[in-house]
């Protein structure tokens, strides 16, 4: 008798079916998959037999085919474990039940329980897509699966309730849906801007780069607060609306970094990789396509800490993606495009030794170390970051009084107000931020009073300003205009954006 | 370009590398009046073989000829170099002063320049980032009263110098080693613009490589050219002590910005204030001293911007600090000190400070 059971495999973020048909066929007792399945999926049979086994089931000592259709698609992961068993199980008659309408989830453990696995969430939404309602899935996937409307989850911890289910037995109880609110998002940030002590000027770029989606570089000696500044990043953001946190979700499921009582990625994500990191954990790659840092932190923050110590290739491998909001991966097993749409913070020192610029240390570079230094960014890829700050620590002894400082909670309000005036005024263009400004862009909304223009012209001259500074100057003002509620650009805010200067 | 047979002989002359200075000097003493430079080498064989040495001599003899000369003023038009001998017309009187005036000087740019006032400024690559923007200051404000910069072409103060002076174009750079060897190759642009603005010179010919010893020789010429030197800054063993010491023995005045203790590269200017140099904190104190002309520069400050001077001027000067006093929005303090970085009364000075630069306000 021949047994069929649907499960899914992921490519990229796609849901692909599979179906698992088993055959037991009289001659020597062995166990064959075929189907184009990696060593994962071949191991499953191990797993299976002995998960069916201390299941109290029997495995047939006769010749077990299972094959994996579609067989042109590659197969990998543990996913198929659990339909696999119960495909064994029907084909050899010990399970009688219908299991055409169940789309069968997990992978096993010896002793038959179940355990996670990764990318349910993009699994369950393409499923559904084709017309799928009924789901089986570990218990520990019940969480991320409970996002997902319209659609029975049935959450099973072993092998045998999963039997006891499908036979009629004993029913497994039915995931409740969850429906997404944003209020979750709130007050799941361990650190706010108010506790950030001094640094108004910081904030107040962090704010214009967080306001407008400008990428952000803080220059500062190690030890004066870049990487506490760049972690409030994500606490000023606006809240992510259902289809970022479904994304973001969907990305960090087929990672397998989504935790099992998280269910969906509410927090806007903060990536830190180290220096060390390669290209490929950056943008994504590997044998098996995976999602790399950059998509890791779509929708939220990828913070580059000591931005001159990454490799030349991976910091330049930033740009397409920076300018795409997507990176397109490919390999010899094909092409998969995740998103990618990110706030990139950087950070830096002065120089080589992180005393330039100090009151109290004198630097000990020379001026060709420090352009040396310098140009481990390359131009191109600072053209992409509109706001620089200096960030240094002030003693607490030369401040005279501590200030009230905002909390995130109040900035974000401003923050929520000033997308909002810039998605109304980007609502015929494809684009959503005043960072994602072209040339033509800023030639239609930011027309420049003939006062503003002759600013820019003396500060061209005597700040020594680069001809590309002047573009992100326009831009950084526009989001300043937007902050205080203005229509045209002012005076003021060509100033103030001016101070944001790479220097 | 036409040369003299005077010209062309100290040209011919200074084109041999191997020959010290004094038996270069010697030699064209001697030969001044010869025109037939050959002869007077064969016949005055054991004088000069005796100072020279052998080797020296037999270069020299092998050379004495209008092939090899047409050579090296190929090499000179090549380099669009323009060679101002002792004996020329455009030589700087004031280095005719020094003890070792440069036989020929290499010029590359506006020859004029020599015949104006000119004033040296000198000062270290590594520096505060204040000092630079002093350098900046001085010098425009020197070049607006009427003096021509001298200065060499190292990175740090000298660029801020260079940068300066071309926009001006009161600019005189000093080489050390040939045209076709700048050092260091990054001011290589900068380089080009003085040759294109203002004028390079070189004691050197255009293929000599820099040695590192050339560098204080080279100090001389800039010491001498200037009426004045100024030392912005330096550590106590520097070129730039060099510089100001030849500024000494030529009998020049010597300007020093003071700085505070234990800053590395205020020690030199520190020491030579000791010495009884002159201090400076303000370009004005140099244009009082020579009696310039100084045109009429008044920065109008709104009333925000003169609070906001007001403060750094009590000694408020991290951002911080100012943002505190003046009870400014962190917004309305950095559009401020943008505008007053741009009229160019306050600089940014290290990570988040800032200072006044003197004598840009009206008191």
């Amino acid at each position: 008798m021949i047994s069929k059971i649907n499960s899914y495999a992921l490519y990229g973020l796609e849901g692909k079916l599979v179906e698992i048909e088993v055959d037991i066929n009289n001659g020597l007792p062995s166990f064959e998959i075929v189907g184009l399945a990696d060593t994962a999926v071949k191991e499953s049979k191990e797993r299976v037999r002995s998960a069916v086994k201390n299941s109290g089931r029997s495995m047939p000592t006769k010749k077990i085919t299972a094959n994996f259709a579609p067989a042109d698609l590659k197969k990998e992961g543990s996913t198929f474990d659990l339909p696999l068993a119960i495909g064994l199980l029907k084909a050899s008659a010990q399970l009688v039940a219908d299991t055409d309408e169940y789309v069968l989830l997990g992978e096993l453990s010896l002793d038959g329980h179940l355990r996670k696995i990764n990318g349910v969430l993009p699994i369950l939404i393409a499923a559904r897509e084709q017309g799928f309602k009924n789901f089986i899935l570990p218990f520990d996937n019940a969480k991320e699966a409970s996002n997902v409307g319209g659609i029975n989850v049935y959450p099973a911890k072993t092998l045998l309730e999963v039997i006891d289910h499908l036979s009629g037995n004993k029913l497994i109880g039915k995931q409740e849906i969850v429906g997404f609110s944003a209020s979750k998002g709130k007050e799941v940030y361990d650190i706010d801007m108010s506790l950030v002590k001094g640094q108004a000027t910081a904030k107040r770029a962090l704010e214009v780069a967080v306001s407008g989606g400008h990428n952000i570089l803080f220059v500062g000696a190690p030890g004066t607060g870049k990487t506490m500044l760049a972690k409030c990043i994500p606490t000023i953001m606006p809240d992510m609306t259902k289809e970022e946190a479904l994304e973001t979700t969907k990305i960090h499921s087929v990672a397998g970094v989504l935790k099992a009582d998280e269910g969906i990625v509410y927090k806007r994500p903060f990536r830190s990789p180290h220096h060390t990191a390669t290209t490929p954990s950056l943008v994504g790659g590997g044998q098996n396509i995976r999602p790399g840092e950059i998509s890791l932190a779509h929708n939220g923050v990828l913070f580059l800490d000591e931005m001159p110590e990454y490799s030349r290739a991976t910091l330049e491998s930033l740009r397409q993606p920076l300018e795409d909001g997507v990176i397109t991966v490919s390999r010899v097993a094909g092409t998969v495009t995740y998103p990618a749409n990110f706030i990139l913070c950087g950070s830096m020192n002065p120089c080589p030794c992180g005393n330039f610029g100090s009151k109290d240390k004198e630097c000990t570079c020379t001026p060709s170390q420090i352009n040396k230094y310098k140009a481990k960014i390359s131009g191109p890829l600072l053209d992409r970051i509109d706001v620089q700050v200096f960030v240094d620590q002030v003693k607490f002894s030369e401040l005279v009084e501590e200030e009230k400082a905002e909390t995130s909670e109040e900035i974000k309000k401003r923050v929520n107000r000033t997308r909002l005036i810039q998605k109304n005024r980007f609502s015929g263009e494809k684009i959503l931020t005043n960072s994602d400004m072209g040339e033509k862009h800023i030639k239609k909304y930011c027309k420049l009073s003939p006062e503003c223009e002759k600013i820019l012209e003396t500060a061209y001259e005597n700040l020594h300003l680069s001809p590309r500074a002047r573009s992100r100057i326009i831009k950084v003002a526009r989001t300043i205009a937007d902050i205080e509620l203005c229509d045209d650009i002012r005076v003021n805010h060509i100033l103030e954006a001016i101070s944001y200067r790479h220097q | 370009m036409k040369y003299s047979t005077k010209e062309l002989c100290l040209i011919w002359l200074d084109s041999f590398i191997g020959l010290e200075y004094k038996h270069k000097a010697e030699l064209y003493k001697k030969l001044n009046n010869e025109s037939k430079i050959k002869d007077f080498i064969q016949e005055n064989k054991g004088y000069i073989l005796e100072f020279i040495g052998e080797n020296n001599y037999n270069t020299l003899l092998n050379s004495a000829n209008g092939e090899y000369l047409n050579f090296v003023l190929e090499g000179l038009n090549k380099a669009r170099v323009k060679a101002v001998t002792i004996d020329s017309e455009d030589y700087p009187e004031e280095l005719k002063e020094i003890d070792i005036p440069p036989l020929v000087l290499y010029t590359i740019g506006n020859l004029e320049l020599l015949k104006t006032k000119k004033f040296s400024i000198v000062g270290s690559r590594k520096n505060l980032p204040i000092s630079l923007k002093i350098a900046e200051d001085y010098a425009d404000k020197l070049c607006d009263a009427g003096l021509t910069l001298v200065t060499g072409i190292a990175e740090g103060v000298d660029k801020a110098v260079l940068l300066a002076g071309l926009k001006h174009e009161r600019i005189i750079s000093v080489v050390a080693g040939g045209f076709n060897c700048i050092y260091p190759k990054s001011n290589i642009d900068v380089f080009r613009k003085v040759c294109e603005k203002g004028l390079a010179l070189s004691e050197n010919p255009p293929d000599v490589n820099p040695m590192p010893y050339f560098f204080p020789v080279r100090n001389r010429i800039i010491a001498g050219l200037g009426i004045g030197t100024l030392v912005v800054s330096g550590t106590k063993k520097s070129g730039t002590m060099y510089t100001a010491e030849f500024a000494e023995e030529y009998g020049k005045d010597l300007f020093c910005i003071p700085y505070s203790v234990g800053v590395k590269s205020g020690e030199g200017p520190n020491e030579l204030i000791k010495k009884g140099a002159l201090l400076t904190d303000a370009p004005k104190d140099i244009i009082d001293f020579y009696n310039l002309e100084v045109k009429e520069r008044k920065i109008e400050l709104t009333k925000e911007e003169r609070e906001v001077v007001a403060v750094i001027g009590e000694g408020l000067t991290h951002i911080e600090q100012i943002a505190q006093k003046t009870k400014k929005s962190a917004a309305e303090l950095l559009a401020t000190l943008s505008m007053l970085e741009i009229k160019g009364v306050v600089v940014k000075d290290g990570v988040n400070s800032y200072s006044i630069i003197k004598d840009n306000l009206e008191e």
